[in-house]
């Protein structure tokens, strides 16, 4: 049995303090740890998306159409995000005749460390959505809050990206 | 194990079970797809929201029935399952512009219920069926759509080109977002975006028949050049034809004419010829006829010099006899009337008598003298009369002597 690597054991204590109950890939849970990661990046995201929709709305309301088209696309970004989170693969349960392999341990600490990476990056997000929230609501010039709002949907890309470098680590590994 | 199937619809994209509800020997498990979404609610609470796993033995079998008829177990078992892709709503659009013109179209709004917000949708149940379909989220999206976005959007829009550009459907969709983010996060809905699609205005449709009956006229006015062209090639070949046979014909009635000229000379010429011919002939006749009544007239007088001259020799034969008998009479006479004077038988009726014997005898003697009033005297006269009236044929008087008609030398 592969145990958990200890240099990965700072990434899986900064999980656990967004994901209570991480285990970090512990066998027999590696479904829910994947579930449950892909639900807080959904739910992340989601924050995300709050902030940009009350600056989106506000925005609107007030006739600066430019920010209110900066926070849409952000949005639109931040929903085909959450629906490759949502739709995403869980792996097969038996491997026997599979191409399937069992996890090594540099696998595994590749993909906490890629959960922790990916989890600051959509942190990072949502700050940069409350930064632009925060930026309208205080009056700030119409272009630093476009400035926001493209830097949040440029962070969710990036996130787009790395998940997907994740499903492709997964996808070789063992679920159960 | 057997499966109950929550959605049998593509239309459905909710429902509300009734765990109790559904009666059955075996119980069975509900499989959730990728899509797919439940949520537990248990008690009034709502336990859980699962997704991508199987829920075995949840609804039906014996056992449950009769624990629940029992009252074991839970008093509330509900299971509310929703679809978690996309949906789409089409919403009936239909206003006015600024303009007066009326709008309709219909607008797509892209939904999706995600997970989390799954018992947000409770609130649907609440005043709703236990079934939501697609058609019943949008009729109850409608009244605010039109309210909020169709209505206040288009009346601000000035006219057809402003509701067909970009901008239109860029503010269409920022204003859907705006305006109806409140009822969907009510109901835990996700407005993933939104676009309209207008049927063709009146205008547009005016415009279209214009743009298309220019186009038509164009093309005939196109087609009428043409075939004007080709008229007038076909006209122009037309005229040089007729001229050209306009020629021909003169060409040719020239000739007709010279020759039917040139034949009514010929038959001028020959009924000159005849003409002249015939003049000849009817000269020739008349100068035979000339002829002959000049050889008849001659003849006619010739004969009538022979009558004439028989006439006299007869007239002179004639006298000479009654001289002849007048002398043997007078000398009878004589003889008598010395004898009557020797007798002494001379007296004045002797006389008298004598004078009348005389008398007659010469009035016998000479023929145009009327008669004495005798019997005798009077019919002689008048045969003599009537033989001096009888007239030919030609007109001629003719005497009674006479053999021929001294004009016309016919034969009496």
């Amino acid at each position: 049995m592969i145990g958990l690597p200890t240099d990965a054991l700072p990434y899986v204590r900064g999980i656990q303090l967004v994901i209570s109950g991480y285990s970090g890939y512990t066998k027999d849970k590696r479904r829910e740890t994947d579930l449950a990661v892909r639900h807080e990046i959904i739910r992340a995201a989601g924050r995300a998306q709050v902030h940009l929709e009350n600056v989106h709305d506000q925005s609107y309301r007030d006739g600066n159409v430019d920010i209110t088209r900066s926070c849409k696309q952000a949005m639109e970004e931040i929903d085909q995000f959450r629906n490759e989170l949502d739709k995403a693969e869980t792996g097969h349960d038996h491997p026997f005749f599979s191409t399937h392999k069992s996890i090594s341990k540099s696998d595994l600490k590749k993909l906490i460390k890629h959960d922790h990476d990916v989890i600051e990056m959509v942190t990072k997000s949502v700050n940069i959505a409350n930064s632009c929230e925060h930026a309208h609501s205080a009056g700030s010039e119409k272009v630093d809050v476009i400035k926001f709002a493209r830097q949040c949907q440029q962070m969710i890309t990036s996130c787009r990206g790395f998940f997907n470098a994740r499903s492709s680590i997964l996808k070789g590994m063992k679920r159960t | 194990m057997a499966q109950h199937r929550w959605r049998d619809s593509p239309d459905v994209v909710a429902r509300l079970i009734d765990k109790d509800r559904i009666i059955s020997w075996k119980s069975k498990d509900i499989v959730l797809k990728p899509n797919e979404a439940c949520a537990i609610v248990q008690d009034g609470k709502i336990r859980d929201i699962l997704t991508e796993t199987v829920m075995k033995n949840q609804v039906g079998g014996f056992g449950s029935w009769l624990a629940n008829s029992m009252g074991l177990g839970k008093i509330d078992n509900k299971l509310l399952f929703a679809i978690t892709g996309p949906v789409t709503l089409n919403l009936a659009m239909i206003g006015q512009l600024a303009n007066g013109e009326e709008v309709k179209g219909v607008a797509s709004l892209r939904i999706q219920f995600q997970r989390d917000h799954l018992p947000k949708l409770l609130n649907l149940f609440t005043n709703g069926p236990r079934e939501i379909t697609r058609s019943w989220l949008s009729s109850q999206l409608q009244r605010e759509f039109d309210t909020r976005v169709v209505h206040s959007l288009l009346s601000t829009t000035t006219d057809v080109s402003a509701l067909r550009s970009p901008s239109f459907q860029e503010n269409f969709e920022m204003r859907t977002e705006v305006e109806m983010r409140n009822v969907c996060q009510l109901w835990g809905v996700t407005l993933l975006k939104s676009f309209c699609s207008t049927d063709p205005t009146d205008l547009e449709r005016v415009e279209k028949l214009r743009a298309k009956m220019a186009a038509k006229t164009e093309q005939g006015q196109v087609m009428a050049d043409t075939e004007i062209a080709a008229l007038e090639r076909h006209e122009s070949v037309m005229l040089r034809r007729i001229e050209v046979e306009y020629s021909q014909a003169q060409a040719r009635a020239r000739g007709q004419v010279a020759v039917e000229v040139e034949a009514e000379l010929k038959e001028l010429r020959a009924e000159e010829i005849r003409w002249e011919a015939e003049l000849k002939v009817e000269r020739q006749r008349h100068e035979m006829n000339k002829d002959d009544r000049q050889h008849k007239t001659e003849q006619a007088m010739d004969l009538f010099a022979q009558v004439q001259e028989a006439k006299r020799a007869r007239m002179s034969q004639h006298s000479d006899s009654n001289l002849q008998r007048q002398q043997h009479t007078d000398e009878v006479q004589t003889r008598m009337m010395e004898l009557a004077a020797e007798k002494g038988a001379l007296t004045p009726e002797v006389m008298q008598s004598f004078l009348d014997n005389q008398s007659t005898q010469k009035h016998a003697d000479q023929p145009g003298q009327s008669p004495v009033a005798t019997p005798s005297s009077t019919e002689s006269g008048t045969i003599t009369s009537q033989a001096t009236v009888q007239i030919c044929n030609c007109g001629q008087v003719l005497q009674n002597t006479w053999t021929a008609c001294p004009m016309c030398g016919k034969q009496l």
